[in-house]
């Protein structure tokens, strides 16, 4: 069920909201990049907004993350840092909500990782539905799709001169109804209004990539195809980086002259060489071809297996910031080429 | 106390061995009983060794769960942590976490005669198993062991080479890869080894550990023997990290080997594009 | 560059020389690649088969130190097979002739014997080249870096004019500038022989200028280069020695002689983010800021002037550049008092011709491409649009001379320096940052797999490289992407510092060292 909240009313909203925890939310920056970041108040908050140039990924994997301190190198002296600020998300996309959800399931099937629970305990999740996705965007194709809205706490759709508003979990419910003088009833020609809006985004996507575009035996992809696209990877780290769904971290010690110490983990990629290398230069992925292969093999192929659909959401960020434009819905559309020249064949 | 399983635990090295002029054996004793109590494991584990400040690695248990209260590591100086670790001595105190991994799968080779074939400090792995089927002798068939070096000078647990041939029903070979003035005994590698043992594959079972070079070789020797794709077991050396699955150095054909491995039986290990 | 990056998307050719673009200058690459994918011809000369050379439609290998000869060889194609533009050589170029002359013996047949390029291959990027009226060329250190430098240049610039490939968009004689503000650097005559935007030391009229704005007298001699710097400090005649942002002891050829002639200094001040080998030697060290915490402008490799803005404030005792060099200032007796980089850049605008429209209000969004002569003028894309800044542009007829040391029977070798991806520089920052070091940890040397084979080593062995001057151990990397005889290091690293190697001569105008040619012997070690 719907409720109606007019535009002017929305930073009213927030800046109630804003007591509860840190605001986190599209912003322009000075060059009029946009981007996820803390807003102290609502006014600098885009109610309607370009795709951010990063998810918010940092929020929940930090690039670099304390996991605890020490000093004089003794272990007896460790104490782990966790990050407990409470965080609103304001304006997650779809394809931003699916990296979360997806990043519980990573971070809590198997080993439970201390530190992104405590970090996401105490989030709550706005979501607003994607009515102009832009030529980057494909997350059709990836089962998600412009309203998908499974795990955010509140969903959202622009209708213009408002948003339809919907709770979907008690933490969302007690956001809404906690301030229900703000809102009123979504009548039915709102809903029609919503469901209007989605298949127009639909249709956009739809033009930007074929929703049952089918992926090739990743076995037949023939070792030419990789070799081929592996001299435009630059192997800089970048698609990882921006990549909503990539969680590979590294471990590293700093320790300063005083003997204050912490163990961090910083983000990585699994396009650099260094990342499988062993001591003795034994690497089992030496090449650039290897490592592409096998990070398009980990998102297409493995990734379904263990979790039932791909490690990709569709955000297009990696086409952005590939400098080799080795962009994740063209390599889609070329592997599922090379099944059909291969049939002809 | 830690709360989470990522900051390691305090544990004093209470030995330290010289295996080769590279390689030590430590043995370790965490300082808190109630962890030490806590810590079980099964031969073909791995812990994760800290020395903070300077960084953590992945190192298999050499010692085996059946002698309890204390735990052995063999570690080789390759880089800045090894070299900081084998200039550490008796009553320092290291960060371990673990164990980690899924261990030699011995439930399933009760009643098998055994194949053992290391390489260089391979044979820490093994050493695990190995004395853990000696400790629980009448589960197993036949023993034999076959291990290979570069040279005499990096044969590592020399003493207890000699010990386990000694043992009963068990044979053990030992080779260098060259040979020089101080060495009586085999030259040439591990896989010139396997020819000269006696065995009727059908009843063996095979655990193959050492340098990623070695393996492929021994692992094709042993099919064109006859040895059974799901009775070779042995480890994927791939470079780990966190131990616990998350941080993906370790991914291979879709599975963190260090949750899932490092032990694999080849009828596995070809599934994940090996050999 | 004369060009801007947004003119690769027009260019019809590319033509890249001495540049490991997608390495170096990522963007730039990145750029060529996309244009190359829209149809662009590209055309790569180096004497390393770089990863562009992949998507090159003709890639030459010629041998290190031969540019003079295969730069005259196209000349000369261009010119026998009458494909130059004679409308832009007659109105605005000089000297052909005597270009014409001395290209004349520089056949395709004698620049192969010179260079190793097969002959028709030489003609076949010639006439892509001569025959586009949109060719880029782009060109970096596999240019300058040689005692042959400034005649480089100058017969690239040949071909550029030759071809009429000059003065407009798509077109010109582009080098790529190696860090974020060098060419800012260069423009504000951190240079021994010009003021702020090249107005020359000895035009009296400009000097009086600043004199007039500095209320002081300046020196109208010429000062020292920083090759100069070094051999007068070794003779004892240069006393002190103020360094900012620079690690000679990593960076500069032969560093046992860097290491001598800075010991002979009475003062050897540095001013660095970090204690690198230079400042651990200094006297006196002062902490700098780094980018994120300062305000300024950075001037990029197509003259963009671009603000940077204060993201953090200087850590301890670390201060702006500015601010030191104020404070210092005012030390020595001088009110040097600045209350902000705006108003440096203020005066820079005064007093700069290239710079007067620039203003920090104008750079807020969007930088501005220099010269930029007034507070309307929207900057310039591309130079020499209708005449060249110096009236006509001159054609150098220049011969080929040898690199000064090439191999020999002691030193059989040709060894040849440069970069790797995940370093930059002296590694004085990179190494710090543990994915980076990671990636590329140590010092290797380049072997082509026969002589690595003929030496006796294998891939990852160390191995003991050493040249007259010095010598240095690191690994071995075997790669097909060099021919036989010829050797890769990268200089960015201290234990294994090849610039203990490579030599100290000089190009005799731009005083730039031969890095990238000297001669090593190499053994296996244990």
């Amino acid at each position: 069920m719907y409720h109606l909240i007019t535009k002017g009313l929305v930073k009213v909203w927030l800046r109630k909201l804003i007591k509860q925890g840190v605001l986190v939310a599209p912003t322009e920056l000075a060059g009029g990049d946009v981007v996820f970041k803390e807003a102290f108040t609502p006014e600098n908050v885009l109610l309607k907004f370009k795709k951010p140039l990063y998810s918010v990924k940092s929020y929940f994997l930090p690039q670099e993350e304390t996991l605890f301190t020490f000093h004089d190198s003794s272990v007896n002296t460790l104490e782990e840092v966790y990050d407990e600020f409470p965080r609103i998300f304001f304006g997650l996309r779809p394809c931003d909500l699916k990296a979360i959800t997806q990043a519980d399931r990573f971070f809590n099937e198997g080993f439970q990782d201390a530190y992104y629970n405590h970090r996401r305990k105490q989030t709550l999740l706005m979501v607003i539905g994607c009515n102009n996705p832009d030529n980057n965007c494909f997350c059709h194709t990836m089962g998600i799709g412009p309203f998908y809205k499974d795990g955010a706490d509140i969903f959202m759709v622009d209708l213009g001169h408002s948003f339809a508003v919907t709770a979907q979990t008690p933490k969302g419910t007690a956001a809404v109804e906690d301030y229900s003088y703000l809102f009123e009833k979504a009548a039915e020609e709102d809903e029609e209004d919503i469901f209007f809006e989605e298949n127009s985004a639909l249709s956009r996507l739809n033009f930007n990539m074929p929703q049952n575009i089918k992926l090739p035996d990743f076995t037949k992809v023939d070792d030419g195809f990789w070799e081929k696209a592996s001299r435009r990877c630059f192997s800089c780290g970048s698609c990882s980086y921006v990549c909503p769904l990539c969680f590979c971290y590294n471990v590293v010690d700093r320790q300063n002259k005083a003997s204050q110490g912490k163990r961090v983990r910083t983000w990585d990629s699994c396009v650099f060489e260094g990342f499988t290398r062993m001591a003795g230069r034994h690497n089992m992925f030496k090449t650039r071809q290897d490592r592409l292969k096998k990070r398009f093999a980990h998102k297409l192929y493995q990734y379904p297996e263990t979790y039932g659909y791909p490690g990709c959401t569709g955000c297009g960020r990696c086409t952005v910031t590939c400098p080799g434009n080795i962009g994740m819905m063209s390599m889609i559309k070329q592997l599922a080429e090379e099944v059909s020249t291969d049939g002809k064949k | 106390m830690a709360k989470n399983e990522l900051a390691p635990k305090a544990a004093r090295i209470m030995n330290i061995t010289r295996e080769t002029s590279d390689t030590k054996t430590f043995t370790l004793v965490f300082t808190n009983p109630a962890d030490q109590d806590a810590f079980n494991y099964r031969p073909g584990q791995f812990v994760e060794i800290s020395v903070l400040g300077v960084g953590e690695a992945p190192i298999s248990i050499t010692s085996s769960p059946s002698r309890k209260g204390f735990l052995e590591l063999s570690i080789k100086r390759v880089g800045q942590l090894t070299e900081t670790i084998h200039a550490l001595s008796p009553g320092s105190i290291v960060g371990i976490r673990g164990p980690y991994g899924n261990g030699f799968p011995f439930e399933d080779v009760n009643g098998d005669n055994i194949l053992f074939v290391a390489g260089g400090i391979g044979l820490a792995p093994l050493r695990s198993l190995i004395n853990y089927v000696f400790d629980n002798r009448r589960d197993y068939g036949d023993v034999k062991i076959l291990y290979g070096s570069r040279n005499s000078g990096e044969l590592v647990f020399t003493g207890e080479l000699d010990r386990w041939s000694g043992m009963p029903e068990t044979e053990v070979l030992v080779t260098v890869d060259r040979g020089d003035e101080y060495w009586q005994g085999n030259v040439g590698l591990v896989t010139t080894l396997i020819p000269r043992i006696k065995l009727t594959p059908e009843s063996y079972s095979a655990f193959v550990c050492g340098p990623p070079v070695m393996i492929p070789f021994v692992i094709k020797d042993l099919l064109k023997l006859g040895f059974r794709e799901d009775k070779i077991i042995s480890t994927l050396e791939n470079y780990m990290k966190c131990g616990v699955g998350k941080c993906g150095h370790c991914l291979l054909g879709g599975k963190y080997i260090c949750m899932e491995g490092p032990v694999f039986k080849y009828s596995q290990m070809k599934d994940l594009g090996f050999g | 560059m004369t060009n801007s990056i947004a003119d690769i998307a027009d260019a019809k050719v590319i033509l890249v020389i001495g540049s490991n673009t997608t390495e170096q200058h990522p963007v730039i690459g990145s750029k060529i690649i996309e244009a190359v994918e829209h149809g662009a011809k590209l055309i790569v000369i180096d004497p390393r088969r770089i990863p562009l050379a992949n998507f090159a439609d003709i890639y030459l290998q010629p041998k290190v130190g031969t540019n003079v000869a295969w730069l005259n060889g196209l000349a000369h194609v261009i010119i026998e097979e009458n494909i130059c533009d004679h409308d832009f050589i007659a109105d605005r170029t000089e000297n052909y002739r005597e270009l014409v002359k001395m290209v004349k013996k520089y056949t395709p047949q004698y620049v192969q014997d010179i260079t190793g390029i097969p002959a028709d291959d030489l003609v076949r990027a010639a006439r892509l080249y001569a025959n586009s009226d949109r060719a880029m060329m782009f060109y970096c250190m596999g240019i300058t870096q040689f005692t042959s430098g400034t005649d480089n240049v100058r017969t690239c610039a040949n071909l550029a004019m030759l071809t009429g490939n000059l003065g407009k968009p798509g077109t010109g004689v582009n080098p790529l500038r190696g860090q974020n503000n060098v060419q800012g650097a260069c423009d504000m005559g951190a240079l021994p022989n010009v003021l702020t935007g090249y107005q020359r030391l000895e035009d009296k009229e400009a000097r009086h200028r600043f004199e007039q704005v500095w209320q002081v007298e300046l020196p109208a001699k010429t000062g020292l280069s920083l090759t100069e710097m070094i051999s007068n400090a070794a003779e004892g005649k240069l006393k002190c020695l103020y360094i900012m942002g620079e690690n000679p002891l990593i960076s500069d050829p032969d560093l046992n002689h860097v290491r001598e002639a800075f010991e002979k200094l009475e003062l050897l001040i540095v001013q660095d983010i970090f204690l690198t080998e230079t400042a651990s030697m200094a006297d006196i060290v002062l902490p700098g800021a780094c980018f994120a915490e300062k305000d300024g402008t950075f001037t990029n490799t197509e003259r963009r002037v671009q603000r940077v803005r204060q993201a953090a404030l200087p850590k301890g005792s670390a201060r702006e550049d500015w601010r030191i060099i104020s404070a210092l200032a005012c030390k020595m007796g001088y009110l040097m008092g600045y209350e902000s980089p705006e108003e440096i850049m203020e005066e820079i605008s005064v007093l700069t011709p290239i710079y007067r429209g620039i203003t920090y209000h104008r750079l807020d969004k969007k930088g501005i491409q220099w010269p930029c002569p007034h507070e309307a003028h929207p900057g310039t894309k591309y130079l020499h649009k209708n005449k060249f800044s110096s009236g006509k542009g001159k054609f150098h007829a220049v011969d080929y001379k040898k690199p000064v040391e090439l191999p020999d029977k002691e030193y059989p070798f040709l060894l040849t320096t440069g970069r790797t991806a995940y370093q930059f520089h002296t590694a004085t920052m990179t190494k710090r940052v543990a994915v980076l070091l990671r990636e590329d940890p140590d010092g290797f040397i380049e072997i082509n797999a026969e002589d690595a084979k003929a030496i006796g080593v294998r891939e990852g062995w160390p191995v003991e490289v050493s040249s007259s001057r010095g010598r240095v151990i690191c690994r071995v990397s075997i790669t097909d992407s060099l021919p036989q005889g010829t050797v890769f290091m990268p200089f960015h690293f201290a234990e294994s510092a090849a610039n203990l190697l490579t030599n100290s001569a000089v190009d005799p105008v731009a005083k730039i060292p031969e890095y990238k040619v000297c001669a090593v012997r190499i053994r296996g070690v244990d």
